[in-house]
């Protein structure tokens, strides 16, 4: 894993749970064309202007780290690599139109970066807005589960693009400084980056090759609110929720500590709330609650694996990050025992992590202690 | 292919310049194309909603309304049917004209209305908004092999029993941008003529009624290595709707089969096809099993723009 506070897991996990921030002013955009002037960038820079290809570097580097932490050799047997990425490399795209720099088609969605982490296998890459990595893993499941792979790399992968960063900032009523999840007075959203990736095994498979699981991944749950092309829905997310629990088999009672999608944007936080009181319940007021985004920025097609990453962390670890930036939570989380201020310390089995993206695609991965 | 039973074609529809059917893109003899000269998108899907829809979505709305309408569903659907999407270049018009305006003149002068489109997923999403499909939504931008990866991805969504059908669309579009980033690849050697059109397909759990079941899907390295992936021991198909390769190549592959089949290329009528040649190639390949010319019909795509090989092996159903 590769962001704005680290570039390894552990590096990314110690910074969390001492909220650290990658928060600080823009980098190379140009500040007199936006209104917002900061972002969670990685400082990997050379120069005073941009880069092209700085996401397909972060995920060769994640790559390479998921496979040398499973223990497996690069490439062994064509392990196939499902990707999923908000923005591909639409940044180089960018800057190759507006700034003359070199840029091939075939570096959109990544082939070249996966062949550079040492990989052979197949490629998939799935563009699914701000929950695409969750959707990869649910696919990679799926694969596993029906016979067709005994393992694959399921990956997420952005950098801030000039229009995307635009766009967002266009419709922000007053630009934020900072991500404040369900806070009463947060802003909206601001961009990060990064790279992470898993190694996703059959159990046999696993076992034959002599490694124990960090953690069970029990099911993904996936929808569409097929409700509006940015704003959430808050059945469509509660159907998402509803059919992890269902695939994993587990209980709202059953989980232990939910990081939350928590973009911060007004509409955003009280929806994905809504949602999860509607099919909590009563036992809404059981599990922890935290979120990445006030540290690491909105990460984009990687955001809900580095969630789920970090989840994985915490089960192992018993430490959960705090959610920087929560300091008067809105009605909607009333009595959800969010993580605030420092990191919290607790025995965890079962984790469930939120994605939702543009064009109300939802995804919830729930993941369990090995 | 395992999981909970087969997976069958139940629906095709085409928004191709000039294409009345599906299988003139195979006819090498079409004296005239029948279809009208663009696809007819606000005759289809009613002027409402379509101001702000890229290229690239009012397409693939167009397509997808005909093939949901050929595989005759009533509606609404059930809340377990999905929609694929594949598309490589459709929004990236859209991304180059805005961090262009930015760059030289700032956040103010751009819409608010492009946000949706800078999104990649603008097609998939779209899809399930116009006609309700709230199940598993998937845009697939993989490149060459991007069609068949999406077939394939909607059929897995299928056998997990994620999705009772899924409507699967391959969609590129052809504009300034594209052209000239697709004209630098190599190749391309400078010169490169666009599809602008889509193609959809209906994918349901296996019912007696249907056509075209899908038999498997294979990747390789080489169009070979695809195709054995794919069809193991199965029988030669009766066609074979081929990839980037020239006349050689594609004999070389086919001399695998120990009686001649007969070859297609999609490309040469409807251009280069990108990431949408695997759903249109698929389109393809259901007419003319449904037309009952054969049994088996087998598609390849990828070999071309850095990316390897896909296969998808279709038969003729028990309904046909």
């Amino acid at each position: 894993m590769v962001s704005s506070v680290g570039a390894s897991v552990e590096e990314c996990f110690a910074a969390l749970c001492g909220g650290v921030t990658g928060n600080a002013p823009l980098q190379v955009f140009d500040s007199s064309k936006y209104r917002i002037h900061r972002a969670y960038e990685i400082r990997d820079r050379t120069g005073s202007g941009d880069e092209p290809l700085r996401a397909s570097g972060w995920l060769s580097m994640a790559i390479r780290q998921a496979i040398e932490n499973a223990g497996l050799q690069d490439g062994a047997d064509r392990i196939p690599v499902l990707i999923g990425t908000g923005l591909r490399e639409l940044r180089s795209l960018e800057l190759w139109w507006t700034a003359g720099r070199e840029f091939d088609v075939e570096e959109l969605h990544f082939r070249g970066a996966v062949r550079r982490a040492g990989m052979d296998g197949p490629t998939l890459t799935v563009s699914n807005a701000c929950s695409a990595s969750l959707f990869t893993l649910g696919m990679g499941g799926d694969m596993i589960d029906l016979g067709d792979a005994e393992r694959v790399v399921i990956a997420g992968a952005d950098s801030i693009s000039e229009s995307m960063l635009g766009l967002l900032d266009r419709v922000h009523q007053a630009p934020p400084e900072q991500i404040k999840p369900f806070d009463l007075h947060r802003r909206g959203v601001l961009l990060g980056e990064g790279a992470v990736a898993v190694v996703l095994e059959s159990p046999a498979a696993a076992a034959r090759g002599g490694r124990s699981p960090l953690a069970w991944l029990r099911g993904v749950g996936l929808t569409c609110d097929a409700y509006h092309t940015t704003a959430p829905d808050q059945q469509g997310i509660a159907r998402a929720i509803r059919d992890a629990h269902e695939r994993a088999a587990v209980r709202p009672e059953d989980i232990d500590l939910v990081f939350v999608h928590g973009t911060g944007t007004k509409l955003n936080d009280e929806t994905e709330a809504r949602a999860l009181r509607e099919v909590f319940g009563d036992v809404v007021t059981r599990p922890l609650f935290t979120g990445l985004k006030s540290m690491i920025g909105h990460t984009s097609g990687g955001s809900g694996l580095m969630s789920l990453v970090t989840a994985i962390e915490c089960l192992r670890d018993g430490r959960v990050p705090p959610t920087v930036g929560l300091q008067d939570p809105i009605p909607e989380v009333e009595g959800m025992r969010f993580v605030t201020s420092a990191a919290h310390q607790a025995d965890l089995r079962v984790a469930q992590v939120d994605a939702f993206g543009f064009g109300g695609v939802n995804a919830v991965a729930i993941v369990e202690r090995a | 292919m395992t999981g909970r039973g087969p997976v069958v074609v139940t629906g095709v529809g085409l928004a191709v310049p000039g294409v009345g059917s599906a299988l003139e893109l195979i006819e090498p003899n079409t004296p005239e194309p029948t279809g009208p000269e663009q696809p007819d998108i606000e005759g289809t899907l009613g002027k409402r909603g379509l101001r702000y829809k890229d290229r690239a979505t009012q397409l693939a709305l167009c397509a997808t309304a005909l093939a949901l309408r050929d595989a005759g569903l009533p509606t609404p659907y059930p809340d377990d049917f999905g929609v694929v999407a594949s598309s490589n270049l459709g929004n990236l018009d859209t991304v180059c004209r805005v961090a262009g305006l930015i760059h030289s003149e700032g956040v103010e002068t751009t819409s608010p209305m492009e946000l949706p489109n800078a999104s990649s997923n603008v097609v998939a999403s779209s899809i399930a908004i116009w006609f309700g499909l709230k199940g598993v939504n998937l845009m697939i931008c993989n490149g060459a092999t991007s069609g068949v990866d999406a077939l394939q991805a909607a059929a897995n969504a299928i056998r997990a029993g994620r999705a009772s059908g899924m409507l699967v669309v391959g969609v590129e579009t052809d504009n300034e941008v594209v052209a000239s980033l697709m004209r630098r690849s190599s190749a391309a050697n400078g010169t490169i003529r666009l599809l602008d059109g889509a193609a959809a397909v209906v994918l349901q759990a296996g019912s007696d009624a249907a056509d075209v079941s899908v038999c498997g899907f294979g990747y390789g390295e080489t169009a070979a290595a695809s195709i054995a992936a794919c069809c193991g021991e199965a029988n030669p198909p009766g066609l074979w709707l081929t990839p980037n390769l020239d006349q050689a190549a594609a004999e070389a592959v086919a001399g695998m089969w120990p009686h001649p089949v007969r070859f297609g290329d999609v490309r040469a009528a409807a251009g280069e096809c990108y990431g949408a040649l695997g759903v249109l190639q698929c389109a393809v390949a259901c007419e003319w099993l449904r037309s009952g010319a054969g049994e088996r019909a087998l598609l390849t795509c990828g070999g071309c723009f850095g990316d390897a090989y896909a296969s998808l092996h279709l038969r003729a159903g028990p309904g046909r």
